[in-house]
């Protein structure tokens, strides 16, 4: 019995591509799903500060530092964002790692 | 994730009976492998999920008492909160591995000239002797704030991969 290298390759081919596909699907729907959602709660909040400033429930230094906040959490969630893209693509080598093993492993 | 829809059998004779000149399985395996073995970032460290839980808890509990100016005790608790966001920090900077997400984001949270925890304690401890503390809107605006920064830590670190 002689070992189909070309099958072996075509295999873990194959395997790499359906697992990016899928991975990278659910990434792109995750963070536009999270984008959109921070965008909408930043308005939001804008819109009540701007209130609240009004009415003197916040002053102007108040108001500056819920800002000043808001640019933070949004530096923060870019960064929660690159980290899952970061675990994303961590996923993807495990699974290929696993498939490799597996696919060798069915041929010894 | 499953893969035995993709493998076939891979032990089909290839039709000739000649002696194989390929090289051994662990020269095709071997590359892949080293290539693939190199991580893009940590894993998931519970360690650092309870620090940043714990941290969040206290923190906001502590917030709550920023409507007026602190005490002696509170500022113990202060001093006591920025020890604790400091180890924290260190922690992650410490870590072997690329952590440097983590590590940006504790790094904002802290920052004493930012507009989240270390920005609101450094507030916080500026109306002492003032007679007045931080406005209860402005408290609670900040303490949201605050909490959706530590939930970002807390949720980059569920997701990843666990050993």
């Amino acid at each position: 019995m002689t070992f189909n290298f070309d099958l072996f390759f075509d295999t873990v081919k194959k395997g790499v591509v359906d697992i990016a596909k899928e991975e990278a699907a659910d990434f792109l729907d995750q963070a536009k799903d999270d984008g959109t959602a921070f965008l909408e709660e930043s308005k939001d909040r804008l819109k009540k500060w701007t209130q609240m400033l009004k009415d003197g429930t916040l002053d102007k230094d108040d108001f500056a530092f819920l800002i000043k906040g808001q640019k933070d959490l949004a530096k923060m969630n870019g960064l929660t964002q690159a980290g899952m893209a970061a675990v994303r693509i961590d996923r993807i080598r495990v699974a290929v790692i696993d498939l490799v093993i597996k696919a060798a492993g069915a041929i010894v | 994730m499953s893969f035995d829809h993709i493998l076939p059998s891979l032990t089909q004779p290839i039709g000739s009976h000649r002696p194989s000149k390929k090289p051994p399985l662990i020269l095709a395996i071997f590359p892949i492998l080293f290539l693939m073995s190199c991580a893009v970032i940590t894993n998931y460290d519970p360690t650092s999920y309870k620090n940043a839980t714990d941290i969040k808890a206290e923190s906001l509990l502590l917030m709550d008492k920023a409507t007026d100016p602190p005490n002696t005790m509170e500022m113990a608790r202060i001093e006591d909160l920025r020890v604790k966001l400091s180890q924290a920090y260190e922690y992650e900077a410490g870590k072997e591995g690329p952590n440097q997400i983590t590590v940006k984001q504790w790094k904002i949270l802290n920052n004493p000239e930012g507009g989240l925890l270390g920005g609101f304690l450094k507030r916080w401890e500026g109306t002492q002797g003032t007679g007045t503390g931080l406005k209860p809107g402005f408290v609670e605006e900040s303490k949201a704030q605050v909490k959706d920064a530590f939930d970002l830590i807390i949720k980059l670190e569920s997701v990843k991969v666990k050993n």
